[in-house]
């Protein structure tokens, strides 16, 4: 099944902002005066389609317009401009419909009340959501099993810690089984440990109910770790959007070695290689006790560089260390030459 | 059909019953709640006390009757007692708001039935110990019939709606304001001005009195006690009735504002 679930096209959204005056007359004149209105592009003319049963990255810096489009997805905003089709509904406008189906995450608002244990939550959704109560314990039971739910189950909320109470709120998010779950920012603020857990999470979720997911992240190694698509916008427009592979082999052309040496090579000279291998760059760090040699894996013989530098650093090789540019590299190399391109423009 | 009419009834009724557990969560808030209302009750009877000292009556109201109605007045204020302007302005504020237009259920009904169910919870922990203390330490008269108690209930059920209503209407004005507290702390002193919730509204001049018959305000306290003192049925239903209609008039106002005021929500940020 590759069918489309969500397909926008022409999607525009813009907030009217007041401009204040400013100063203490500035705020008296607000008062008497109409202010002056300005119109901000928050998501700009864009279209996409999202595969069901994919799980969709949605990128971008802080204010790009991810949220925003979250929110127009999930009904809450009606567009300025353009059309939402998501499960055959328009989110917006078939909002009590289309909420039946859909589920969402939201890292920074927790969905749970605030003042009543977590299972009181779970309940009141299991009504609000008209579920079958044999069933709905069930699935409840079997989700509080797997992840280890059950002491927190009669905390109230408002004493969990943050790794609790995010994983108790992302339970929540699925209670009804949703052919949709957005998630936005979900482990904001999680260590290590509980985003890890809460990613695993995630995965078993889309093996379990065969979701389609849209995740919203500033974390790149959850978005390598779960999307198969990516969407990545910067000022409402999008500028790209195809796999996460796809994105890789575009843009993915710095490898990098580290070597680790045990005593210092002050006089090694890395012209004549850099110059042999066609290499970015060699670098010596930390006192000469470690070399960095950059390269395009693609366009160089690495066999022959690599014993290249057997022979050269002999009995004085204590580790290396081999590494592809990260996600993390590749996608500010974007954004910083969509940002030019917008200057030179 | 009766099975989607059943699944909407849980619905509503698992508000409630959350919210009710909230007031019992929060028990001790409530009774400090009690304490502030009994105070205000008290003080209130011993101004009437030294004004009738020197008159049997004034305006049909003896210090008997007036002490009745001022229990019955602090009772009612105890039980319809809600804070869902400042939640909704709060929801707005801080884009809280989104968690519940995701889930499948009406903002409006979701707070009407929020506030049922605290009121609930209030009658079952404050307006019992209110009325205890009245017994006790005053000379009141509650001995009404059965049928003007039942009425009482029911027009009790309309006062909460009205009160929950109007603190809607309120609470979704911030949508345009985002900061309300200008609004809702003149709703508070006309409410307290209109709704009888001071003094009997027999008292004010016919100006004032015409005025109240135009606002919902005198449908909280006002008539209800009224209710509960009058014997003519036809005129207790009539009162009922009008109730009634503020409810409606209220929760189509409600519903217009609410359908502009998400046709243009912006929730920047978060």
């Amino acid at each position: 099944m590759t069918d489309d679930i969500i397909s926008a096209t022409n999607l525009s959204k813009t907030y009217k902002v007041y401009l204040n005056k400013k100063g203490i007359i500035g705020n008296i004149k607000n008062i008497f005066i109409r202010r002056e209105k300005i119109n901000i592009a928050a998501v700009d003319n864009i279209s996409f389609i999202i595969k069901s049963n994919s799980v969709t990255g949605l990128l971008g810096p802080n204010g790009a317009g991810k949220t925003t489009i979250i929110k127009m997805l999930t009904g809450i905003l009606s567009p300025t401009d353009g059309t939402i089709k998501s499960m055959g509904l328009n989110p917006f406008s078939d909002r009590k419909k289309y909420v039946k189906n859909i589920g969402v995450c939201l890292g920074q608002k927790p969905q749970l009340w605030w003042d009543l244990p977590v299972i009181e939550s779970y309940k009141m959704l299991s009504k609000i959501y008209s579920l079958e109560e044999d069933s709905f314990n069930k699935y409840l039971n079997y989700l509080i099993k797997k992840w280890n739910l059950e002491d927190l189950l009669f905390k109230p909320v408002r004493k969990l810690s943050l790794g609790q109470l995010s994983r108790c709120n992302l339970i929540a998010s699925i209670l009804h089984k949703p052919k949709l779950l957005f998630l936005d920012e979900p482990t904001l603020g999680l260590d290590i440990y509980y985003k890890n857990i809460f990613l695993e999470m995630i995965k078993e979720i889309k093996k379990d109910l065969n979701t389609t997911i849209i995740l919203t992240s500033h974390n790149l190694y959850e978005i390598e770790e779960l999307c198969n698509n990516i969407i990545l916008i910067d000022k409402g427009k999008i500028i790209f959007s195809d796999t996460l592979q796809t994105l890789k082999n575009m843009y993915e052309k710095e490898n990098e070695i580290i070597l680790i040496l045990s005593k210092p090579a002050n006089d090694f000279d890395g012209n004549q290689l850099k110059e042999k291998y066609n290499l970015f760059n060699i670098e010596k760090l930390d006192n000469n006790s470690k070399i960095k040699i950059s390269f395009d894996k693609k366009k160089i013989n690495l066999e022959n560089l690599i014993s290249d530098l057997l022979v050269l650093f002999k009995n004085n090789i204590k580790d290396i260390v081999f590494s592809n540019s990260s996600l993390e590299k590749i996608i500010q190399n974007i954004l910083i030459k969509d940002h030019s391109n917008n200057i030179d423009r | 059909m009766i099975k989607l009419l059943k699944n909407k009834l849980e619905k509503y009724f698992s508000i409630i019953k959350i919210n009710f557990s909230k007031v019992l969560v929060y028990k001790y808030s409530f009774l400090i709640e009690i304490i502030s209302l009994l105070f205000q009750f008290t003080a209130s009877v011993y101004i009437w006390k030294y004004i009738l000292e020197n008159s049997p009556q004034i305006k049909n109201y003896s210090v008997i009757s007036l002490t009745s109605y001022l229990l019955f007045s602090t009772i009612i204020k105890a039980i319809t007692q809600n804070t869902t302007s400042i939640d909704i302005e709060k929801d707005i504020r801080t884009g809280n708001i989104y968690n519940f237009l995701i889930l499948p259920i009406d903002y409006i009904f979701l707070y009407l039935f929020r506030d049922i169910g605290s009121s609930l919870g209030r009658i079952l922990l404050n307006s019992w110990l209110i009325g205890i203390y009245g017994l006790l330490f005053f000379n009141v008269n509650i001995y009404y019939g059965i049928v003007n108690y039942l009425l009482f209930f029911i027009s009790i059920v309309f006062s909460i709606l009205i009160y929950s209503e109007i603190s809607i209407l309120i609470g979704l004005i911030s949508f345009w304001t985002v900061s309300q507290n200008g609004l809702r702390y003149a709703n508070s002193v006309i409410s307290a001005f209109f709704s009888g919730s001071l003094i009997p509204l027999d008292f004010y001049p016919d100006l004032l009195k015409k005025i109240s018959l135009f606002l919902p305000y005198r449908s909280i306290i006002y008539v209800p006690i009224t209710i509960l003192q009058t014997n003519t049925i036809y005129s207790n239903l009539f009162q009922l009735l009008i109730q009634f209609l503020w409810v409606s008039v209220l929760f189509f106002i409600n519903n217009k504002l609410k359908i502009k005021a998400f046709n243009s929500l912006e929730i920047v940020g978060g």
